[in-house]
This record gives C-alpha cells, sequence and structure tokens, in this order.
C-alpha cells in the first residue's frame, strides 16, 4: 500500500463519502416505496438516510489547503524542491470537489485514495506542460471522481480535471482568494473546451504552458 | 499580500485576476457615482479578457516609438472586447438624468469608462501624463451614434475610444494598429501628392 495511504484516513473519508453519494441515490428509490411501509419503518429509513447525510456532507468536501500545501503540490508538479505526494492529493480533492458543482455534479464524490494512487506517478518528467498533462490523463482514465448512478463523468471529466490543474499551476504570492483563482481557472477553461476536447497529449501540455500565465 | 499588488497597472491588467478586480473595482465607482445596478456576468468577462489578450499579443509592436500610441489602441481593443462580450447587465436607478449618457447606455458607459480609466493609469505609468476627459463624453448624440455604430459592428469602439480620449479617430480601419513610422510613410506620400 503506498505510504500516502497508511494513515488510512483517507479510505474512511472515501468511504463515508461513498455512503453520503449511496444514500443520495437511494432516495428516490425509497420513495415510492416508503407508502406500501408502516409509518415507524418509514421515518427509521429516513432517520438513517439523514444521518448518513450528515456525516457524509461534513467530510465531502475536503477543506481549503493552505498555502503550504498549495505549494508542496504545485511544487510536485513543477519538479521544484518541497514536493509532496499528500498536499498534491488534498489540493487536487479540493478543487475538483469545489467545482463539481458548476459542472452540475453537485452529489459526485471525489476519492482521495484513488488521487493518491495517481499522485504517485506525479515526479515531473519532461516540462511542467508534459507533467500536467499527464497527471490529468490519469485522473481521468482513473474515475477519480464518481457520481450517484456509478457512471462516470463523462465529457464533463476532461474539463474539470484540467480547470483544477490549471488552477494548482497558477503563481501566487502570498494569500489568495484561492476559490476565486479556481473559478476564474473554470472560466478560461470554459472557454478552451473545443480545443481541450480535441487536444492530444502534447496539445493539452500547450495549452497548460499557455494559459497559466494569463491568469 | 496580494500577488499581483506589487506590479504595475500596465501588467496586471494582462492576467485575468487583475483584469478583473480592476473591473470590479471600476464597477462599484460607477455604480456609486450614478446608482446604476450592474450585474457582472464572470464567464463573459473572461471570455472579452481572453480575446482582448490574443489581440493585444497579435498586435503588440516591436519599435519603442510604438509603444505609447500603442497603449490608447489596447485600450481601444479593450472596450472593443467588452462591447462584442457585454459581460454586464445594468439596470438605472429611477432617479437617474434620462439626458446622461450613464443612462443612456449605462453598460457602454462602464466600458468606456473603464477603458479609459485604465489608458489614462498607464500613461501615467510610462510618461507621468495623465489626460482630461473631452466634451464629446458628455455629449448624448455621440453616445447614440457610439452605440448604433458599435452593435454594427464593435471595432468601431476602437475609434470611438479615440474620440473620447482626444485622438484622431482612424474610421476605416479601426481594428488594425498603425506604427509611427507607417503613419509617417502615409504622411510622406500624401505630401508629395499635395
Amino acid at each position: 500500500m503506498p505510504d500516502v495511504l497508511t494513515s488510512l484516513a483517507m479510505p474512511l473519508r472515501d468511504a463515508a463519502r461513498l455512503l453520503r453519494t449511496a444514500t443520495f441515490a437511494a432516495e428516490p428509490v425509497f420513495r415510492p416505496t416508503a407508502k406500501l411501509l408502516p409509518d415507524a419503518v418509514v421515518e427509521l429509513v429516513e432517520r438513517a438516510i439523514a444521518r448518513a447525510d450528515d456525516m457524509g456532507d461534513q467530510v465531502l468536501t475536503p477543506p481549503l489547503p493552505g498555502p503550504e500545501d498549495i505549494a508542496a503540490a504545485r511544487a510536485l508538479l513543477t519538479g521544484e524542491e518541497g514536493g509532496s505526494r499528500l498536499a498534491l492529493t488534498r489540493t487536487v480533492a479540493f478543487g475538483l470537489t469545489a467545482l463539481l458543482p458548476r459542472f452540475e455534479h453537485e452529489h459526485a464524490m471525489v476519492s482521495e485514495s484513488a488521487l493518491a494512487l495517481i499522485t504517485g506517478d506525479a515526479t515531473p518528467r519532461g516540462d511542467v506542460g508534459e507533467s500536467m498533462a499527464r497527471v490529468c490523463r490519469a485522473i481521468v482514465a482513473r474515475h477519480v471522481v464518481l457520481v450517484p448512478d456509478g457512471l462516470s463523468l463523462g465529457s464533463d471529466a476532461l474539463p474539470v480535471t484540467f480547470a483544477t490543474l490549471l488552477w494548482l499551476s497558477l503563481d501566487r504570492n502570498g494569500e489568495q482568494d484561492e476559490i476565486r483563482l479556481l473559478h476564474l481557472a473554470a472560466n478560461v477553461t470554459h472557454h478552451v473546451e473545443a480545443s481541450l476536447r480535441d487536444a492530444d497529449d502534447v496539445a493539452l501540455a500547450a495549452l497548460f504552458v499557455r494559459l497559466a500565465p494569463v491568469i | 499580500m496580494n500577488a499581483l499588488a506589487t506590479q504595475t497597472i500596465s501588467r496586471s491588467v494582462r492576467r485575468l485576476r487583475g483584469f478583473t478586480a480592476s473591473f470590479e473595482a471600476q464597477m462599484e465607482s460607477t455604480a456609486a457615482q450614478t446608482g446604476t445596478q450592474f450585474e457582472l456576468d464572470e464567464d463573459r468577462l473572461a471570455a472579452a479578457f481572453l480575446d482582448w489578450r490574443e489581440e493585444f499579443e497579435r498586435q503588440k509592436p516591436d519599435a519603442p516609438e510604438d509603444r505609447i500610441a500603442y497603449v490608447s489602441f489596447a485600450a481601444g481593443l479593450m472596450l472593443r472586447a467588452l462591447v462584442l462580450h457585454d459581460p454586464v447587465q445594468a439596470k438605472p436607478s429611477d432617479e437617474a438624468d434620462p439626458a446622461s449618457p450613464a443612462t443612456f447606455w449605462p453598460e457602454g458607459h462602464l466600458y468606456t469608462a473603464y477603458c479609459l480609466n485604465i489608458r489614462n493609469i498607464v500613461l501615467q505609468e510610462k510618461i507621468d501624463h495623465a489626460p482630461g476627459n473631452v466634451p464629446e463624453m458628455d455629449d448624448l448624440r455621440v453616445w447614440e451614434s457610439f452605440r448604433e455604430n458599435a452593435h454594427e459592428n464593435p471595432a468601431r469602439a476602437i475609434a470611438f475610444l479615440d474620440l473620447f480620449s482626444g485622438g484622431e479617430p482612424d474610421w476605416s480601419a479601426p481594428e488594425t494598429f498603425r506604427s509611427e513610422r507607417y503613419q509617417a510613410l502615409i504622411r510622406r506620400i500624401c505630401d508629395q501628392i499635395g
């Protein structure tokens, strides 16, 4: 097992998120059936769903990473000193989770464990753009984001991942409004979506390199 | 400290974060002055910025003698992008003066004020000269023509910004930057023709 998972905190958080996602998916199924059940049973199931919801909500949104975490995550991609896989995992999980509602996937879950496995390959080879493109493709291919119906994000997977990594790659000098920066990266991504979908790995790397200095 | 705080405005508006922050500041300032309520579509603002930035880089002159003239032209390009993508929806206050350009076309007035202010700040930074307003800025007939022309062809906004900044508008091809060398050549040919 990769060292980044050894604390078990990540898989446990994923389990809670999965429970939250599953209860969201189960609720519409339960509603018609509830009419056939005694009130006491309905109340019991509803209470269980609500508790799972509450627990899931507490862990569903990863905390806003601090400047040190973001710097360490960015450094891993750029090949600078001080890179950290744990920071990259947390930061990308935060970015993806924060952007999913923009793509109308409010109830999707981001698996930190799956992300942690990918960030093991994040050691830069080639230039920064190539490194970003490789991690971006890996996140999309490994289905890091799960949606309640069990399907993947489909065509939204690439833009949401690209926007998150673009945000992460931005230069910073001191504290920033990270949510604002994240949404600026998403706005820019929205306007290059057509190029993004047609991009091979070289073009994807070039897009990262071209857009990051503009934001 | 903000990442852009140490940069000059001419540098910071070339980044989306600096551009957005300065545009929002203009929106707040104009709203306070006119009582107009503005609603910003950030996605459209980003589109305007990306269009502007691409054109700004494409036409950027190499010759040092063109840099000051390019400041005004770049401000015009910015106005064209804002008019084209129209990122703001405005609701003037009930007490607003209907004869004021800011009431007649609040969105266009906001975009123009922003571009003129950016232009003036950059000129102040580069040559320590901040030009004042010209009478056309308050002339409703000019604004009627501006709105109609800009809706037909957003590139004409570049010429109108020249007019509002006291320059000589190029009405025939406003979207193309004319270098000092090119303009000198044209002047020489005109002189020879007599």
